[in-house]
């Protein structure tokens, strides 16, 4: 079946298929994948994903993984609870399957460490980093940069760190990152969480224990949920050639 | 007897001989001379732009003179009235005064200007001509010429009759080739006259203004009378200087650099009116001037003969938007990440600051294997080496006592570790130190150190596993 957004030509050719050869049933599913064909059955077009690494998150996130292009906020307290390392693997897989590109980080809070990411398959090359040394440049600056990047059409992947953002700049990365076909990452303090939002997807991480606790606050064309996962240690026998061999981690769904 | 290289092929002994090649008529020289009494140096040099106009051998000859070879361009020029009568025009327009004089070479015509005499054309006649023309036209030295005055030589025609030797001995090697330059007997090599490579020019304001957007019309101005003359040497910038002139205050000057050199004034004006936004200034401006920094030369881009696909080249490039990025955040603030061969955290990574040109430069998205930075880049991959301990994600930039780091409250469960990591005295840093993995109790992952340098073992925050 087809969805509002399918057009008329393109069911007359699927029917003509269908009746053409016996087989034809199989094949008529084959070009509904189109991005701008939505099956009735599904609550959202399909969109381009990257999947994320983790079988939890991918399975309550739409399209299985990331939103490739459009804004994720994620809503952290504080660093070091595994708000990067959730990124790593659908980053490296950005760089790895001949995608061009760069990843630009607009003011991290401190100096992203070059073997840790060389270690976890990104290709270091691609990334560019955009420092804010003093924190004294305002979100407009921050803001400023992301869009740029945003807007510049052929980076992978932009992450960027800001305190307080209002409606209408949010807006507009969100737009920026639509017309640059990238992928927005914000991150963000906890409070913003009472603001509205334009994101394609916002999450929440939280560290209970040893684990960190996933609130999928919005999410375009999928429904709000939690995920728990634990970033275990990678053990360095995980890793070869600057690139995971093994599957997703160990990680426990939990509703 | 020379052997020759080859075994002769038809039995004859010397090899084929070229053919040869039948001489192309040299166009004859001849120089017009142009002596503009007490004409300013800037006069001078406009006046020279306009001579390339007819020749492109122009030399300027400092005190009020400039000399052109115009031989080569009779045929073009309809002769040598024609050419003559277009300078005589262009001096009457720039109300000039001047003597023209014409010779077979450029320091005759040079000197028969200075003194206003009539032209030569025929290199025989020269020396005749030449001859009764006074010493001070030579512009020898003063010293030179009232030593030769004392000797009882008045003019050009005395000193050609000395005997050569004598005369090289009392006044020097230049003084005679000059003179046999002048009369031909001797190639005069002189460096023509090269148009500036620079380009610079102001907006004055009416009074003193404070308002962007008037400031951004003139800059935008500015950049256009830019472009044009990028256009017209057919070369690109690389960087511009932008002076705000303030009233009685020294100018702010602002340098915005281009990492691909453009030729384009939109991206040129890019810059400059988003360095705008940010810039404070300390006054209100009376005028604003553009300066450029090195012009280059515009290089032709290469295509294959049988294009696989046609490359669509993106709107912009990404130099243009390290560009955009470093004018708002400074050179320092744009950086790569790399690699570096060392054992000791913080000197394990290094910025990389130097764009690949190529990939950039062309306009094109970097292909997979290029990269975007041409850093140094080990082989060797020690992070992934099996059995190196692994590494934060964040470092932070010095270490921080653990006690102010996390906030000063809760205890840290150390997970794993010690992993010892000392030495570094080769850079006068000598440090011995127990890296653990840590916990907090707000459930971070923290890298944290014990100093054993110090007698007290003090814990250090290093990094966070981000």
């Amino acid at each position: 079946m087809t969805g509002p957004g399918a057009s008329p030509r393109f069911v007359a050719t699927a029917r003509a298929q269908s009746t053409a050869d016996p087989g034809g049933r199989e094949r008529v599913g084959q070009p509904i994948d189109h991005p701008l064909v939505w099956r009735a059955g599904e609550n959202s077009a399909s969109r381009r994903t990257c999947p994320t690494g983790f079988e939890a998150l991918d399975r309550h996130l739409p399209g299985g993984g990331w939103p490739a292009t459009g804004l994720t906020e994620i809503l952290t307290e504080h660093c070091g609870i595994g708000e990067l390392s959730l990124l790593m693997p659908a980053l490296a897989r950005l760089g790895e399957g001949g995608g061009t590109g760069c990843i630009v980080w607009v003011a991290p809070p401190h100096i992203p460490y070059a073997p840790a990411l060389h270690s976890q398959g990104i290709d270091l090359d691609r990334v560019l980093v955009v420092r804010d040394r003093t924190g004294a440049r305002g979100n407009r600056d921050v803001l400023w940069a992301m869009e740029q990047a945003l807007r510049f059409g052929s980076c992978a992947a932009v992450l960027a760190w800001a305190r307080s953002v209002d409606q209408v700049p949010l807006r507009r990365l969100q737009l920026a990152a639509e017309a640059g076909q990238c992928w927005a990452v914000l991150f963000r303090p906890p409070d913003a969480s009472r603001q509205r939002s334009p994101a394609v997807l916002r999450m929440r991480l939280t560290a209970t224990g040893e684990q960190t606790r996933i609130e999928i606050l919005k999410c375009r064309g999928g429904r709000p949920g939690t995920v728990s996962i634990r970033f275990e240690d990678r053990h360095p026998g995980d890793v070869e050639h600057g690139r995971r061999t093994s599957g997703p981690h160990r990680d426990a769904p939990d509703r | 007897m020379a052997q020759p290289l080859r075994a002769p092929c038809s039995g004859e002994t010397s090899p084929p001989r070229q053919p040869a090649l039948s001489p192309r008529p040299r166009p004859k020289r001849l120089w017009i001379a142009v002596h503009l009494p007490e004409v300013e140096d800037r006069e001078l040099v406009s006046l020279a732009y306009w001579m390339r106009k007819i020749t492109p051998l122009v030399s300027l000859e400092p005190p009020e003179a400039l000399v052109m070879e115009v031989g080569g361009s009779l045929k073009l020029w309809g002769g040598l009235d024609s050419i003559v009568k277009a300078l005589d025009r262009e001096l009457g327009r720039r109300r000039l005064t001047a003597h023209l004089c014409t010779a077979p070479t450029a320091l005759a015509a040079l000197w028969l200007a200075r003194d206003g005499r009539e032209d030569v054309l025929s290199a025989e006649e020269l020396s005749g001509r030449l001859g009764t023309l006074p010493l001070r036209v030579t512009g020898w030295p003063q010293a030179t010429r009232r030593m030769l005055k004392k000797m009882g030589l008045g003019t050009v025609g005395d000193c050609l009759r000395l005997p050569r030797d004598g005369l090289v001995r009392r006044v020097g090697q230049r003084c005679l080739d000059d003179l046999d330059q002048s009369l031909g007997q001797r190639q005069d090599l002189r460096i023509a006259f090269c148009p500036d490579r620079r380009f610079s020019s102001v907006v004055e304001f009416q009074e003193e203004v404070v308002e962007p957007q008037v400031i951004a019309e003139a800059g935008v101005k500015l950049i256009l009378r830019l472009a044009e003359a990028l256009h017209r040497h057919q070369a690109r910038i690389e960087s511009c200087r932008y002076g705000f002139h303030h009233l009685r205050r020294p100018a702010t000057v602002v340098r915005i650099g281009q990492v691909v050199p453009t030729h384009e004034p939109r991206k040129i004006a890019d810059l400059f009116l988003s360095r705008l936004e940010t810039l404070s200034l300390p006054a209100p401006v009376t005028a604003l001037s553009l300066r450029t920094g090195k012009i280059a030369p515009m290089k032709g881009l290469n295509s294959t003969l049988f294009p696989a696909c046609p490359e669509i080249p993106p709107k912009t490039t990404l130099g243009e938007l390290i560009a955009r990025l470093q004018v708002r955040f400074g050179a320092e603030d744009i950086h790569g990440l790399g690699l570096a061969e060392d054992h000791r955290p913080e000197a394990a990574w290094s910025k990389v600051k130097d764009l690949r040109a190529g990939s950039v430069a062309e306009g094109r998205v970097p292909d997979t294997r290029g990269g975007l930075w041409a850093g140094r880049r080990p082989a060797a991959r020690q992070a992934t080496v099996p059995g190196c301990p692994q590494r934060p994600l964040w470092l932070l930039s010095a270490p921080v006592s653990v006690a102010a780091a996390d906030g000063g409250r809760g205890c840290l469960r150390l997970e794993s570790g010690p992993e010892r990591i000392e030495a570094g005295w080769w850079e006068g840093l000598d440090t011995s130190r127990d890296y653990y993995v840590a916990r907090s109790s707000r459930g971070r992952r923290l890298w944290v150190f014990r100093d054993r340098c110090s007698g007290r073992g003090d814990w250090y925050l290093h990094g966070i596993f981000g």
